[in-house]
C-alpha cells in the first residue's frame, strides 16, 4: 500500500518522532510511506528525524499532488500546534485521510488558522458551539486564560475531525467529541513511542538523594510550582532532592519558579529545551519523573509513556488519558488534594527503592506491550479499510446535504434527528 | 412506452387520488403502453419528518422507465429526464394553509425553513418537468401565486362511466366520500334538523377514522334522526357506490375548499343528478352552479336545510338542475383517451 502521511518531521516534535517509528513499522510491514512534512515554512530548513524515507515540503505542491494522486492512503498526524501542522491543515480539503489525533484540544491550531480567516473562523466556531464561542474565542489575553475558558466549550475537536475521513486518537476521555464530528470510523489505538538507546539504572541514585524530573514545555498545566510546593512542605524533601525542569521556559516563568523554589528551599535545576542526548541522560538520571497536568488537553503523553519505557517510577494526575493508565503502573495524584498527595507520593518513594524499582519496572513492562508501533500500523491500515467502506455513505450523505442546502435547509434541518433518524442508514456511519 | 405513475402512498389510506392513479394505468395500458403505478409512503406527521421523505425520494433513480407522469408532493420530486406532473396536491399547509395559519407546520423560524424548503424543492422539481398540468383551476392559480409556474387545467375524468347511466330519481339525497371533519358531513346532519320532514339523507363512504364514524352516528342519535339519515359508513364496493348515486334524487358534497372538481360531484353530474355545495368549497363549483346545475349556498345549517328541502319541495326543477349538470359535464369534454394522450405527449 502507498501511504502519504503529513507529518511535522523536525526534532523538536515529538508528534514527528511517533511517525518516525510508525514510519519503520508501516515500511516493515511491506508499505511505502512518503512523508510530507507539514511544518510552517519557516521551520522547512530545519533538521528533521530520520524517517528512511522520501522526504517532501508541504510547500511542494505539484510534488504532493503526484504523490496523492499514486497514494492509496493518506494520513494526517494533528496536534495543538500550528507552527507545527500547517501543512496538514493546507492539505487536508484537497486530500482528506486519517487524523491521527494527539490532541482533544486543538484551540491553538485553530488560532494559528484563523490569523488570516477571521470570518471564516467564527462561521465554524458559530456552528460547532454557538455564537457565544465566536464572539469570545479570541478576546482572551493569554494562553492560559485562553485554554481555561475554552478547553471545555470550544476545544475545537469537532472542528479538525470533521475534516477527516477517519480519526485514530490515543485515549478514550475525548472520544465524544470525535464520534459527534468525524462523518467515518473512529478507534482509539494506544499511541507509539520508544525509549532510545539508553541503559536504564533503576537505582540510580549513589547516594541517598532523589532525582525528580518533569520534562516538556514549562506550562502552567504541568504543575511545577505545585511539585516545588510539596517538597518544600517537607523537611526531609526538602534536604534530599533535586528537582529538575527540561523543556523550553520562559524568562519570566524561569524568574517565578526560581523565586518560589528558593523561598520554599528546594533545589531547582532548570535545564531548558535540550539535545536529545542530553533529555535520554536527564532521563536515565532520574529517580522519580513527574508528569502532571491540569488541564489535561493530550489524547496521550509522550513524555509519561517515554518515562515508562525508561523503567522510571512515574507520577500522574488521576485524570482522562493518565486515569486510563493502570493503577498499578504509576501514582496518580487526586487534583483536588494535589500538593499533599503529592509529597506523600515523593516522601513514600523516597524512602522505599524497592518501590521505585518494582513500580518502574511494572510500568515498563506494561508500557513495552502496549505502545507498539507495529501494532499501531496494523490499526492504521485497518482503518483506511474502514474508512474506505465508509466512503459510500458519506459520499451519499453529502450529495442528500447539498439537496437539502441547495432547498434551503440548514445542516440543523439535516443532522436533526427527524431528519437523520429516519435516513437511517447512517446510522452505521461509525462501524466501531 | 414504459410509463410510471408516481403517486404517494399512506398505507390503508384509499381515496380518489389513488382511484385516478389506477385508472391512469389502466387507460395508458388501454392507449398500447405499458404502465405501472409506483407508491412512496408519505407521513405528514410530525412535519419535521418531511424533509428526510423529500430526500428520500430525491435519492431514488428510476430504471427501464421511458415517462414519469407523478401527481403528488412529495412523490414529484422523483428524478427522471422525461417527467410530466399532473399536480393534484402540493403540500397545501406551506403555501394557503401556511397563510391562513391552518398548518402543521410549526410556528417561527423552524416552520419557515420547512416551508421555504418544500417551497425551493416543488420549484426544482416544476422546472425540470417537461410538462405541468393541474387537476382544477383552483389548483393552477395556487401554483402561479406561490411559485410563479404557469400550468394547462387537465380535468381527471370519471373512472368508470358506464356504471352511472340510467339511473331513476329516489328520496334520499346523498353524500358520498371519505367522511373526516374537511368534508363537512356532520353540517349536513345539522341542517336536516331543520330540513322539512319528507327529506331524507344517505350518507355512505369510508371514515377517515374511528373518531370519524362515532361523531357522526353520536350527531345523528342526538339529533334523534334515525328515520331520516341513513349512515353506511365504509369502504363501498364500487357498484354500490354507483347504485347509491343513481338512485338519489340529488348529490350534495360540501368539502372545504376542495381543489378539484371532485369525483362525488363529477360521477353526480354524470348521472344527471342535481348538485348541493357550499360557497367556499373551492373547485367544486366548476359543476355546481346556483340555480342551474344545483344549490350554492353558505357554510350554514339553515341555508343548507332550505337547499335540502327544496330538493323535494320541486322535483321538476331539481329533475333539470340534473340535467343540466350532466349537460354541463360532458360539454367539458372529459375523457381518458384525449387525457392519457395529453400527459404523454
Amino acid at each position: 500500500m502507498k501511504i502519504v502521511m503529513f507529518t511535522p518531521a523536525v526534532q523538536v516534535s515529538a508528534i514527528g518522532r511517533m511517525a518516525c517509528l510508525l514510519t519503520a513499522a508501516l515500511q516493515a510491514a511491506g508499505h511505502t510511506i512518503s512523508i510530507v512534512r507539514a511544518e510552517t515554512e519557516q521551520m522547512l530548513h530545519e533538521t528533521t528525524h530520520d524517517f528512511g524515507a522520501e522526504l517532501v515540503a508541504w510547500t511542494e505542491v505539484a510534488r504532493v499532488r503526484g504523490l496523492l494522486a499514486a497514494a492509496d492512503l493518506v494520513v494526517h498526524q494533528i496536534g495543538d500546534n500550528y507552527q507545527l501542522h500547517q501543512g496538514c491543515l493546507e492539505w487536508l480539503n484537497e486530500a482528506p485521510g486519517i487524523i491521527c489525533l494527539h490532541d482533544y484540544f486543538v484551540g491553538h491550531l485553530f488560532c494559528g488558522w484563523a490569523q488570516h480567516r477571521r470570518e471564516e473562523a467564527c462561521t465554524i466556531l458559530e456552528k460547532w458551539y454557538g455564537p457565544n464561542a465566536a464572539a469570545s474565542f479570541f478576546q482572551h489575553p493569554d494562553s492560559e486564560s485562553f485554554i481555561e475558558e475554552t478547553h471545555r466549550s470550544a476545544p475545537m475537536t469537532e472542528w479538525i475531525c470533521a475534516m477527516g475521513s477517519a480519526v485514530i486518537t490515543h485515549s478514550s476521555w475525548g472520544i465524544a467529541r470525535v464520534m459527534d464530528a468525524c462523518p467515518g470510523p473512529v478507534r482509539v489505538v494506544a499511541l507509539p513511542y520508544s525509549a532510545p538507546a539508553a541503559p536504564v539504572r533503576h537505582a540510580a541514585s549513589r547516594d541517598d538523594m532523589l532525582r525528580v524530573l518533569t520534562v516538556g514545555h514549562v506550562n502552567p498545566n504541568k504543575r511545577v510550582a505545585s511539585v516545588i510546593r510539596a517538597i518544600g512542605g517537607s523537611e526531609t524533601l526538602r534536604a534530599m532532592t533535586v528537582y529538575r525542569l527540561v523543556g523550553a521556559i520562559a524568562p519570566a516563568v524561569v524568574v517565578a519558579l526560581s523565586t518560589l523554589a528558593r523561598n520554599s528551599q528546594v533545589n531547582l535545576l532548570i535545564s531548558d529545551q535540550v539535545e536529545a542526548p542530553t533529555l535520554i541522560r536527564a532521563l536515565d538520571e532520574a529517580d522519580v519523573v513527574i508528569c502532571l497536568r491540569l488541564p489535561s488537553l493530550e489524547a496521550a503523553s509522550a513524555s509519561a509513556i517515554e518515562a515508562l519505557l525508561y523503567g522510571k517510577p512515574v507520577i500522574v494526575t488521576d485524570t482522562n488519558f493518565y486515569s486510563e493508565i493502570p493503577d498499578d503502573c504509576v501514582i496518580k495524584i487526586n487534583p483536588e488534594d494535589e500538593v499533599g498527595a503529592l509529597q506523600r507520593a515523593l516522601a513514600q518513594l523516597h524512602a522505599d527503592p524497592v518501590l521505585r524499582a518494582t513500580l518502574g519496572e511494572r510500568g515498563q513492562r506494561w508500557a513495552q506491550a502496549t505502545f507498539s508501533a507495529d501494532k499501531y500500523a496494523a490499526q492504521l491500515v485497518a482503518v483506511g479499510a474502514d474508512a474506505a467502506r465508509a466512503r459510500p455513505v458519506q459520499q451519499a450523505m453529502n450529495a442528500l446535504a447539498r439537496t437539502l442546502g441547495s432547498w434551503g435547509g440548514s445542516s440543523d434541518m439535516l443532522g436533526g434527528a427527524h431528519t437523520l433518524g429516519p435516513l437511517a442508514l447512517f446510522n452505521n456511519s461509525n462501524p466501531d | 412506452m414504459k410509463v410510471l405513475i408516481v403517486n404517494n402512498m399512506a398505507p390503508f389510506v384509499w381515496g380518489g387520488a389513488e382511484e385516478l392513479a389506477v385508472n391512469l394505468e389502466k387507460n395508458i395500458i388501454a392507449a398500447g403502453h405499458q404502465a405501472e403505478v409506483l407508491r412512496l409512503p408519505f407521513q405528514w406527521e410530525p412535519a419535521a419528518r418531511i424533509p428526510s421523505q423529500m430526500l428520500m425520494v430525491r435519492a431514488m433513480e428510476l430504471i427501464n422507465v421511458d415517462h414519469v407522469v407523478a401527481l403528488k408532493f412529495p412523490a414529484y420530486l422523483i428524478r427522471h429526464p422525461k417527467k410530466t406532473l399532473w399536480l393534484l396536491h402540493q403540500y397545501r399547509q406551506a403555501y394557503d394553509l401556511f397563510d391562513s395559519a391552518h398548518t402543521n407546520l410549526p410556528f417561527g423560524a423552524e416552520g419557515e425553513q420547512l416551508r421555504n424548503v418544500i417551497r425551493n424543492a416543488d420549484n426544482e422539481s416544476l422546472r425540470e418537468s417537461r410538462h405541468v398540468f393541474t387537476n382544477s383551476e383552483v389548483t393552477r392559480q395556487r401554483l402561479v401565486k406561490y411559485n410563479g409556474f404557469d400550468a394547462e387545467v387537465l380535468l381527471p375524468p370519471v373512472n368508470d362511466p358506464a356504471l352511472f347511466a340510467g339511473g331513476q330519481m329516489g328520496d334520499y339525497i346523498f353524500a358520498g366520500g371519505r367522511i373526516n371533519n374537511m368534508k363537512r358531513q356532520a353540517l349536513l346532519v345539522e341542517a336536516m334538523r331543520h330540513a322539512g320532514p319528507n327529506t331524507r339523507l344517505l350518507i355512505a363512504g369510508p371514515p377517515d377514522s374511528p373518531g370519524d364514524a362515532a361523531e357522526l352516528q353520536a350527531a345523528v342519535e342526538r339529533a334523534d334522526l334515525g328515520d331520516r339519515v341513513r349512515l353506511d359508513l365504509r369502504f363501498l364496493p364500487r357498484e354500490t357506490y354507483a347504485e347509491y348515486v343513481r338512485g338519489a334524487a340529488a348529490v350534495a358534497y360540501l368539502p372545504f375548499d376542495e381543489d378539484s372538481l371532485g369525483y362525488v360531484t363529477m360521477e353526480a353530474a354524470l348521472a344527471g343528478k342535481a348538485l348541493i355545495t357550499t360557497s367556499d368549497s373551492g373547485g367544486i363549483l366548476g359543476l355546481v352552479k346556483q340555480h342551474e346545475t344545483g344549490w350554492v349556498v353558505e357554510p350554514d345549517a339553515k341555508a343548507l336545510a332550505d337547499a335540502m328541502s327544496a330538493v323535494f319541495a320541486q322535483p321538476r326543477k331539481t329533475a333539470d338542475y340534473g340535467q343540466a349538470a350532466r349537460a354541463l359535464w360532458l360539454h367539458l369534454g372529459i375523457n381518458w383517451p384525449a387525457t392519457v394522450e395529453r400527459l404523454l405527449r
